[in-house]
């Protein structure tokens, strides 16, 4: 476990988040950060910490899958109708997603290969992402007028994997930043 | 009701089960939905609702119905990150990050010496408080909780915390009281603290009147007993859910439980009079994490 205490800026380390866009956003905010000492702090490294990234990334989530939804109920009833049914279907969808995969898909997956826990939900998470870019791209090629909220998406994706490259170079700063913050591992 | 229905009722173990799944299996970046959506479909538990909704027309007396109605989600929704966060600690390791409030109070209460008894209340998470103290002091502390009514979530609860075991961490339930109050006094007397919650009276032990809110209602006395016989000093103590995995620790001036007077009950009185005062404040500023599912008061719930 990486932990920083009393230093309020530490929460723009790069580690503490998880997707390529955020890492890179936080990093430029960390070198723009001034030191800020805040007695009494502990702050765990980790890459799911962020609480502004979770709810950005879950609503954009929530957004395309009742996007997709809607896009898909609105030729047979009306948009408002189809929208409360989209932002019902979004929220069963993302869940049902998670239960298929944890008590289906990946019990059969370690009836084959060993799967640590730990890995599961790197594993769902992936194949989530992957299904969420899906529903983007169908709906960005579909004819609904919803269809610019799919291409939206997909360019977030695109400067997800820019970022991730970028990254690559920024590694050795990354730890760099980590340790000025004195992390203890 | 018997069998497998059983599993599925409020208390029932399908519900830990699930949890457990969930903190397994839901990525983080999709856990706000599941919280969400999780947290409206507990709004349909009747008397948990109206429990809360009545504590808040006591903490909010100029408050309406309905909007104490959408208080109760947010109760409910502080509620399930606070417990995920708990599941996740027990199986992961996962710790939140921590502001300490009243850090002169906490060093002295993790580099004390002697004995210490730590005054909580049913807010945040105080499964992980607890734990977390454990891993960050030398200290042992022995954890008092309310036992499971059912027993088939009382058998999980005990295979989850055996998994999490720690060794500067004991965990006994409050059902036997006098047993437990001998333990509890040697523990003290051999320098350990003991964490007990002081905000909720379970059946079977001993309590006094205190006033809430404006209103009378029933603390347990053991805590305060215990802080008298062993003359080890109470440490109010809160751990609240300040976002997401992040908490606050509240540490209070300690309480001395000292027999001044003829009347045992009186010295007692004075120091749940100041407990009860410094509960009341917490809990004006964040109603949105007491989590009482039960009326606190009976008149409330006429």
């Amino acid at each position: 476990m990486k932990v920083v205490r009393d230093r309020r800026d530490a929460r723009w380390l790069p580690g503490r988040f998880n997707f390529a866009l955020f890492r890179l956003l936080a990093y430029a905010r960390l070198r723009a950060a001034s030191p800020r000492r805040a007695c009494g702090t502990i702050l765990i490294v980790d890459r799911y910490q962020s609480a502004f990234e979770t709810y950005t990334v879950a609503a954009c989530v929530l957004i395309v899958f009742a996007a997709f939804g809607t896009s898909l109920f609105e030729a047979s009833m009306s948009m408002p109708a189809a929208c409360i049914l989209g932002a019902l279907f979004a929220i069963l969808l993302a869940q049902l997603l998670a239960v298929i995969l944890g008590a289906v898909v990946i019990p059969i997956l370690r009836m084959v290969i060993r799967i640590p826990d730990a890995l599961i939900v790197t594993i769902n998470g992936a194949v989530h992402m992957a299904l969420v870019t899906t529903a983007a791209a169908l709906l960005a090629v579909s004819d609904s007028r919803l269809r610019y909220g799919g291409a939206a998406f997909l360019l977030l994706i695109a400067a997800n994997a820019l970022a991730a490259i970028v990254n690559l170079f920024l590694r050795d700063s990354f730890l760099a930043a980590e340790r000025r913050f004195g992390v203890e591992a | 009701m018997t069998g497998w229905r059983q599993r599925f009722l409020v208390r029932g173990v399908y519900w830990r089960q699930l949890l457990r799944f969930a903190v397994l299996n839901v990525p983080s970046w999709i856990e706000p939905i599941v919280i969400g959506f999780w947290s409206l479909f507990f709004l349909l538990w009747g008397p948990g609702r109206r429990g809360v909704m009545h504590n808040l027309k006591a903490i909010k007396p100029a408050s309406t119905p309905v909007a104490n109605f959408f208080r109760t989600y947010l109760v409910f929704w502080n509620f399930a990150w606070s417990i995920t966060d708990t599941a996740r600690f027990r199986e992961t390791r996962t710790v939140p990050d921590w502001e300490f409030v009243g850090l002169e109070h906490f060093e002295q209460l993790r580099t004390g010496h002697g004995g210490a008894i730590i005054l909580t209340a049913h807010m945040g998470s105080y499964d992980l408080g607890a734990h977390v103290f454990s891993e960050t002091s030398t200290r042992r502390i022995v954890m008092v909780r309310a036992p499971e009514v059912d027993p088939e979530t009382a058998e999980f609860e005990v295979a989850q915390q055996e998994r999490a075991r720690s060794e500067s961490l004991r965990i006994d339930f409050n059902t036997k009281a006098s047993e437990l109050a001998l333990e509890l006094l040697h523990a003290i007397q051999n320098g350990d603290l003991v964490a007990i919650q002081g905000d909720r009276v379970t059946p079977g032990i001993a309590t006094m009147p205190a006033t809430l809110f404006g209103r009378t209602t029933q603390m347990p006395a053991g805590p305060f007993a215990l802080a008298m016989a062993s003359r080890a000093p109470l440490f109010p103590l809160f751990i609240m859910r300040a976002g997401r995995r992040r908490y606050r620790l509240i540490t209070c001036a300690p309480i001395h439980v000292e027999r001044r007077s003829r009347h045992r009950d009186d010295d007692l009185q004075s120091a749940i009079a100041q407990w009860s005062s410094q509960l009341e404040d917490v809990i004006r500023r964040a109603w949105y994490q007491w989590f009482a599912f039960e009326p606190y008061d009976e008149e409330l719930a006429a």
